[in-house]
């Protein structure tokens, strides 16, 4: 059987490591300090905002988060005590807004000094429009989060920033927006996150493979299970973008965001069982062009290599995560999913139909 | 000969020790012991380049027959190096090494104590820096997290490992680097043109399931240089560096590149070694490489050393095909009965 990374002798001293490198770049991080500023969050409300207003409030900043109101503006997470939750809740401010009503984001903007944005949940250029224009007078800083999805599928990995981007991908809006950003003249940062994981996580990730791990399921994973992929815990995403802040190294610079570590689709499983306390769990593969699933997913990635160094943030940024893949899962099972809390409910059809095909408990050597 | 210490009228290090490399101007006197063949025996050519356009004083000294190897590559290479001394001999006895001092010895020889654990005596107490040319191939497969970093576990049999645990407990001042697979000029070793072999003589290619497999391949200079930022930096000692490019490249991936640079469509054949029974255990007859996941971080060099690639593999397919076609080995006789006994269990 083979154990999972964090459980051997030379993770220990790996993250004895990354701890003495943790405590410097912390060090550094609070050597740089920023002065208070008036920062925009678009969304936050929903996951990585929820971080990253915290750690910007708990900066000193004034932070306003620009929503529709669907969503309660403030809810107590499990990061927090009472009185830290009191605390946020009553520093933090709102505006009510639908961004995709431009005049509307001007008319709401116009004259209010926000010096920073950070853009959470813009997908397409045309939303980025209306902040540029509103906010001229004041704005020093655009921070994006942008997406690793823009990269061009490519057999040399990993995806680096330099790298050729798919003007077809599904998430062209958010090289669009990059390309506007770069246009404008404007100081801007873009972060390219690969899967973000963690508490309160709405995207089916580590979702996925609890749901199956709580069912004592086998988990069916397409062709051999060796494709490589990567995980960034949300803190850790949240982390970075404050790393941007007022940081000279982040000027009109694009960052892969994400886990340090890469794994395997047959390694993610097991790594969401060893963090669920579950034994190793059985996997069968398949062959996904022989079903056709509807508009389910039998796998929660994409099938391909799909992971990007981020070796420049940490350079560049001083930033680096602090979450291991297994530490991460645990950190999500025990403040989120193993709470019994889930998005979505289990749906086991499409591994049904692999199981059945499969004639369950075989496990099928797919090229 | 016994290495003798360093003459002290010689300044260690003009530049103070930051844990960046620090540019030093000074020469030294460096020894690099190198292999009779094998996938390493042109680090030794191209470290010597580079170390003596650094300015330093270089030996080389050549394991193995000098009459059998000096025509072949990368030893036939040796009279073009200005300045370089070879020699040749038998790296386990001291009798037969050039006359030191050393301020640096490069072992890119030895692959266990036995073979390594005579000149580590030598050296001890006298060198100021003391270079293994370990590899990377002592790591443990992991098929989890499968890139390799400086500090993961090895495997138990890996002789390199007894050599590191030697110097370490020998007190030398070492640096030890992990190399993967590397591709260049005056290679003793195939690496990417098994692939052209095939590729251009329409000859379909057999590649190990899944096909998806990401190997770092890397250009003997990035290697080099890797080795050659050492004189000089006492950041590097103590420390383990995996030498490699910055990115991976899968085994479809390299078929599909080599087709690329030759106008051709190449037929990749998958097939499992376990199932027709010609490998197991990542390992596959015939195949130039290991069948699992294998490459490595590299990053600790970069922050460290002040390393750079300047290569990537498939930036350099095209001028590899294209020497590759120079060299004339496209109208050689290759075996394929391997490829033929695959091709038949296939079918």
């Amino acid at each position: 059987m083979q154990t999972v990374r964090g459980s051997k002798p030379a993770a220990a001293q790996r993250n004895a490591v990354a701890a003495r490198r943790g405590r410097a770049v912390r060090l550094a991080v609070q050597c740089k300090a920023v002065e208070p500023k008036k920062i925009l969050m678009m969304g936050g409300t929903r996951f990585i905002g929820l971080y990253l207003a915290r750690e910007l409030v708990a900066q000193g900043h004034e932070v306003t988060l620009y929503t529709r109101g669907k969503k309660a503006i403030t809810t107590q997470i499990a990061d927090d005590t009472d009185a830290s939750y009191a605390k946020f809740k009553g520093a933090v401010k709102h505006i009510a807004g639908d961004r995709q009503d431009s005049d509307d984001v001007v008319a709401k903007l116009k004259g209010s000094g926000f010096q920073v944005v950070y853009d959470i949940n813009g997908r397409e250029a045309v939303e980025a429009e209306p902040l540029l224009k509103a906010l001229k007078p004041s704005l020093e800083q655009y921070i994006y989060c942008s997406s690793a999805g823009v990269y061009l599928k490519s057999d040399q990995m990993p995806h680096r920033e330099e790298d050729a981007v798919d003007p077809k991908s599904r998430h062209k809006g958010k090289l669009d927006t990059e390309e506007l950003l770069a246009r404008s003249g404007v100081n801007w940062t873009s972060i390219r996150p690969v899967y973000i994981y963690g508490p309160l996580n709405y995207n089916p990730v580590e979702e996925h493979f609890f749901h199956r791990i709580k069912a004592g399921r086998p988990i069916v994973v397409p062709g051999s299970g060796m494709q490589v992929t990567q995980l960034g815990h949300v803190k850790d995403l949240s982390d970075a973008f404050v790393a941007c802040l007022g940081n000279p190294k982040a000027a009109r610079q694009v960052f892969n965001i994400s886990g340090e570590r890469f794994v395997t689709f047959d390694g993610l499983a097991k790594a969401c069982a060893k963090a669920a306390g579950a034994p190793e769990p059985e996997i069968v593969h398949f062959n996904p062009k022989e079903f056709d699933f509807g508009k389910k997913k039998a796998f929660p990635m994409r099938d391909q290599h799909f992971f990007a160094s981020v070796d420049k943030a940490q350079e560049l940024l001083g930033w680096t995560p602090k979450f291991g893949l297994v530490d991460g899962l645990k950190d999500s099972y025990a403040k989120d999913f193993g709470r019994g809390q889930f998005r979505k409910a289990a749906d086991f059809e499409p591994d049904d139909m692999v199981l059945a095909k499969a004639g369950k408990k075989k496990t099928v050597v797919m090229a | 000969m016994q290495f003798q210490a360093a003459s002290g009228s010689r300044a260690f290090g003009a530049a103070r020790a930051s844990r960046r490399a620090a540019v030093t101007v000074r020469a030294d006197k460096c020894l690099i012991v190198n292999t009779k063949g094998g996938g390493h025996a042109f680090i030794g050519y191209h470290l010597a380049k580079q170390l003596a356009a650094k300015g330093h004083d270089v030996t080389i000294f050549n394991d193995g027959d000098q009459a059998k190897l000096s025509a072949k590559a990368p030893f036939n290479q040796y009279p073009t190096l200005k300045g370089v001394k070879v020699a040749w001999g038998n790296p386990t006895d001291y009798s037969t090494f050039p006359e030191g001092p050393f301020d640096v010895v490069y072992d890119n020889n030895g692959k266990d104590l036995d073979s390594c654990k005579p000149l580590i005596d030598a050296a001890k107490g006298m060198v100021k820096h003391y270079v293994f040319v370990s590899s990377a191939g002592a790591y443990k497969a992991d098929s989890i997290e499968p890139m390799h970093v400086e500090g993961d576990e090895r495997k138990a049999s890996a002789g390199h490992v007894a050599v590191e645990n030697y110097l370490k407990e020998e007190g030398l001042p070492y640096t030890v680097f992990q190399p993967l697979y590397i591709y260049g000029p005056h290679t003793a070793k195939d690496c990417e043109q098994w692939f052209v072999d095939r590729v251009i003589r329409d000859r379909p290619v057999p590649i190990p399931v899944p096909g998806v497999q990401l190997v770092t391949l890397t250009h003997v200079e990035d290697v080099a240089s890797m080795l050659a930022a050492v004189p000089g930096n006492k950041a590097a000692v103590g420390q383990h560096y995996n030498v490699c490019s910055d990115r991976a490249v899968t085994f479809q991936g390299i078929v599909k590149a080599v087709g690329k640079a030759l106008g051709k469509e190449p037929k990749v054949v998958l097939y499992s070694p376990e199932e027709i029974g010609t490998g197991k255990s990542g390992k596959a007859e015939g195949f130039p490489f290991r069948t699992v996941h294998f490459f490595a971080s590299s990053e600790k060099a970069k922050r460290e050393l002040g390393w750079r690639p300047a290569h990537d593999f498939m930036g350099d397919v095209d001028a590899l095909v294209k020497e590759y076609k120079a060299s004339g080995r496209a109208a050689k006789e290759i075996d394929f009965s391997v490829d033929d006994k695959i091709l038949k269990a296939v079918a």
